[in-house]
């Protein structure tokens, strides 16, 4: 815990350099500066057992990728990309060959796509897949994600029909259901989730957890509310029962309930989240509401975490930090009310990614900001791909996110 | 040739260098691996030039297969194995019921891996008088319950069998079992015992046992001493392929990859063996041209397609490790991991079919593969930590700790030696 503590003292006075101000500097060893990361986080001790390994054997690639493949599980738990950087380092030898190892090369992928670096991971997937290597099902998967996070279904159904025989029918069922589902078949493509559904049972937990997630996002896009907040709900108590949990997954989850105007439960299910931009700003657009409503606690609780989350996007700005343009235009669009910095960079953040989610906030913040015109990329890709999405068809300034 | 090769200096030993007996002086100049397979090769010219005295004497024909395996053994040559196996083909061919080297064949069978011909030949030979109060019946018969996953009844057979008479053979094959079931020290002093009986005219059967003492401190995670035993085999009987590959081995697992690369590609070119291949092919994709390891990977298949056509059994769970590797169809890996189970259902090809479950998506079916392999007398550090991946994968997180601790328990390098291929996964959720 010291080392962390000591990097968020170094972090935090290299900030106020940048503002002109005094930097901190602790009394004593004593002082916790911040609270940063979860001391016992799920995996904390492995990945201490890890890279005392591979310090202690420097120039061994398989205690390195050992070590870094603990970090990317722990960086993608607590979506930090400090643990990221832990990965990229231990692997940096390998990494900056002209030719790095293909499993270092699909761990490096994955990085660069949690830094919203998709040329660079779209590179190295292109290379392992043509390549053919026993690696080359595993990046197609990857790139047929990364298609649909740009909102390329088109793309993403190839990629899914190319992994063939390569993967069992079932992770190749829900690759191209998901595909089919953003391209005007919907309700085929939740129908061919739920032919799948008995297989998964029997399946891995990041398989179970995928159909379950991806037949709720569908089912949310259809209007089903029910049917959608069952699959999260089994979703979430899948991942909890193994003692982790997936931040994209609680997001959308979250969204989908605040959609319906469900906030306690928003608040009960992102209460262990507040260490994470995007599900503390979820709870606080939930607190909002319930505080809107008369909860004066809430709006105590949502007034602060809004400080938070400004003070969090402030400092990303300052960094350089392109991460969270998403949550930050969502930050704008609903707790900050500034419609017209909600629209830019709802702008910015679609030149980069395109999912359902995006396409909302962007609409809405036009909506908000009087320029409908400006959502025409937005409606473009709508007519394109001819998705169906109950709020994309209806996204009333009032909706959320 | 992992599986095979364990048992080669024993049989050998057993059948053809003989066994107790009054001390001979050691023959001298030493011999090493290239002396050794030219005696061999002696020994099959002079078995065969006294079948043509008789071509139609069963036991002539029978000694000529048993040089040939002899031979087979050491080479590990699969076409060597062949060609033991046609002639005693050829010995059966010529005998009648009461005459036919049936245990030689039963011995060969269990080597190949053809375990219903061995149970078969088991029953004629139960049938045949006195037959069942023979110590090497009793060892092939109990070697037969282990590969079979009868573990209580190749323990009694092992013990029948030494009671009968000892002998490094069966001693050293209750040494395995014993290593299989968790009692490492047990197997220890097995093996030390088996070798005080060694008496043999050449180092081999020394340098086998030295290895199967390597082996054992390799598996728990004790690689320091494990090479001492393998370098000590190495030095007992030099330019055998056998040590040189364990200490690749060890090598690669301490992650000196231009030597183990280095050794890998000398014995894969001495020895054509796929197996090598394999090892060197993992080894180029994690160097500095990970492109160079296609055409070892296509090499690899295409002897491992060779040994599956030559004799399927014995090639079955080599080819399935090298298709769980490097294929491209985890289905592949499973027809030939689920076919070698089938013929061989002990704890080592059931890990493997676990395996092969896994890459190819089916998670609960690993697991429950797993637990049939846990709730028998199998106890190995692999196990547990195979287990303790597929629980983990299935996020059975109390189930996975367990395993997690009773690997480490047996080896404390037990996550560094035996990991699980991974199929493709989704990496981040909707």
């Amino acid at each position: 815990m010291r080392r962390l503590a000591v990097g968020a003292a170094l972090l935090l006075s290299a900030a106020a350099a940048a503002q002109g101000h005094e930097p901190y500097v602790p009394a004593d060893d004593s002082v916790i500066v911040e609270h940063v990361g979860l001391p016992r986080a799920p995996g904390a001790v492995q990945l201490r057992e890890a890279r005392a390994q591979s310090v202690a054997e420097p120039g061994n690639y398989a205690l390195a990728l050992a070590y870094a493949r603990v970090a990317v599980d722990i960086g993608r738990q607590e979506d930090d990309p400090r643990y990221f950087g832990y990965a990229e380092s231990a692997l940096r030898p390998w990494l900056e060959r002209a030719e790095p190892p293909p499993e270092a090369r699909l761990l490096r992928a994955s990085l660069q796509q949690a830094r919203k670096d998709f040329a660079g991971a779209r590179r190295d997937l292109d290379a392992l897949v043509a390549a053919n290597g026993p690696e080359s099902a595993q990046a197609l998967l990857a790139r047929a994600g990364l298609h649909l996070l740009q909102g390329e279904p088109e793309a993403a159904a190839q990629d899914c029909a190319a992994l063939g025989e390569r993967v069992d029918s079932l992770l190749r069922g829900i690759c191209a259901a998901n595909a089919r589902a953003l391209r005007g078949e919907a309700v085929a493509g939740l129908a061919e989730l739920e032919a799948l559904r008995p297989a998964s049972a029997s399946t891995s937990l990041p398989v179970r957890a995928w159909l379950l997630g991806s037949a709720a996002a569908i089912a949310d896009r259809l209007g089903r509310y029910r049917a959608a907040r069952a699959d999260y709900e089994e979703a979430q108590r899948l991942l909890a029962a193994a003692a982790t949990r997936d931040p994209g997954l609680l997001a959308a989850h979250a969204d989908c309930l605040l959609e319906h105007g469900d906030d306690r439960e928003v608040v009960a299910l992102l209460a262990g989240g507040r260490r994470i931009d995007s599900l503390l700003l979820r709870l606080a657009i939930a607190e909002q509401s319930l505080g809107a409503a008369g909860d004066t606690a809430q709006a105590q609780n949502a007034a602060r975490d809004a400080a938070i989350l400004d003070e969090r996007f402030r400092e990303a700005r300052q960094r350089g930090d392109r991460l969270h343009l998403r949550e930050e235009a969502l930050y704008q669009l609903r707790l900050a009310q500034n419609p017209a910095a909600a629209l830019q960079l709802a702008r910015e953040n679609w030149a980069m990614q395109r999912e359902p989610v995006d396409a909302r906030i962007f609409l809405r913040a036009a909506l908000a900001a009087r320029a409908a015109d400006a959502a025409q990329p937005v409606l473009e890709w709508m007519r394109r791909t001819r998705i169906e999405d109950v709020y994309l068809a209806q996204p009333g300034p009032a909706a959320v996110p | 040739m992992r599986r095979t090769a364990l048992w080669a200096p024993l049989l050998a030993g057993a059948l053809l260098l003989g066994g107790c007996g009054p001390a001979k002086p050691r023959t001298a100049p030493p011999l090493d691996y290239a002396g050794l397979l030219h005696l061999y090769d002696q020994a099959i010219d002079a078995s065969r030039r006294e079948l043509q005295r008789a071509p139609d004497d069963v036991a002539l024909r029978e000694g000529v297969a048993l040089a040939l395996l002899q031979k087979a053994m050491l080479s590990g040559r699969f076409t060597d194995y062949a060609a033991a196996d046609r002639a005693l083909d050829q010995a059966f061919a010529i005998s009648d019921e009461l005459h036919a080297p049936l245990l030689t064949r039963m011995a060969m069978e269990l080597l190949l891996h053809r375990l219903p011909e061995a149970e078969a030949d088991r029953e004629r030979l139960q049938r045949r008088y006195r037959i069942k109060d023979t110590a090497g019946f009793a060892s092939e018969s109990a070697e037969l319950d282990f590969q079979r996953g009868r573990y209580a009844e190749a323990l009694a057979g092992f013990h029948r069998s030494l009671a009968i008479e000892e002998g490094p053979r069966a001693l050293a094959r209750l040494a395995l079992l014993q290593a299989r079931t968790g009692q490492y020290f047990e197997a220890a002093a097995l093996i030390d015992r088996a070798e005080k009986q060694d008496h043999s005219d050449t180092p081999y059967l020394h340098a086998w046992l030295e290895l199967q003492q390597g082996q054992l401190q390799l598996e728990r995670g004790r690689w320091e001493q494990a090479d001492e035993y393998f370098r000590h085999a190495q030095m007992l009987l030099p330019g055998w392929w056998l040590p040189r590959s364990r200490r690749a081995e060890l090598l690669a697992l301490q992650g000196r990859r231009d030597e183990a690369q280095a050794q890998y590609e000398a014995l894969a070119g001495e020895t054509g063996d796929p197996e090598f291949m394999d090892a060197v092919a993992r080894l180029r994709r994690e160097g500095p041209d990970p492109a160079s390891a296609a055409p070892w990977i296509a090499h690899a298949a295409e002897a491992h397609h060779q040994r599956l056509e030559l004799l399927p059994e014995a090639a079955c769970a080599h080819a399935a490790e090298h298709e769980l590797w490097f294929g491209a169809q985890p289905q592949q890996a499973l027809e030939l991991a689920r076919r070698n189970a089938e013929l061989r259902p002990n704890g080592e090809s059931r890990i493997l079919l676990a395996q092969a479950l896994y890459k190819a998506g089916q998670a609960a079916a690993a697991q429950r593969e797993i637990e049939a392999v846990l709730a028998s007398a199998w106890n190995t550090a692999e196990l547990h930590a195979i287990a303790a991946q597929i629980d983990a994968a299935l996020g059975l997180r109390a189930e996975a700790d367990r395993e997690h601790a009773l690997a480490l328990e047996l080896n404390l390098r037990a996550f560094r030696m035996y990991h699980l291929p991974q199929p493709a996964q989704p990496e981040a959720l909707p």
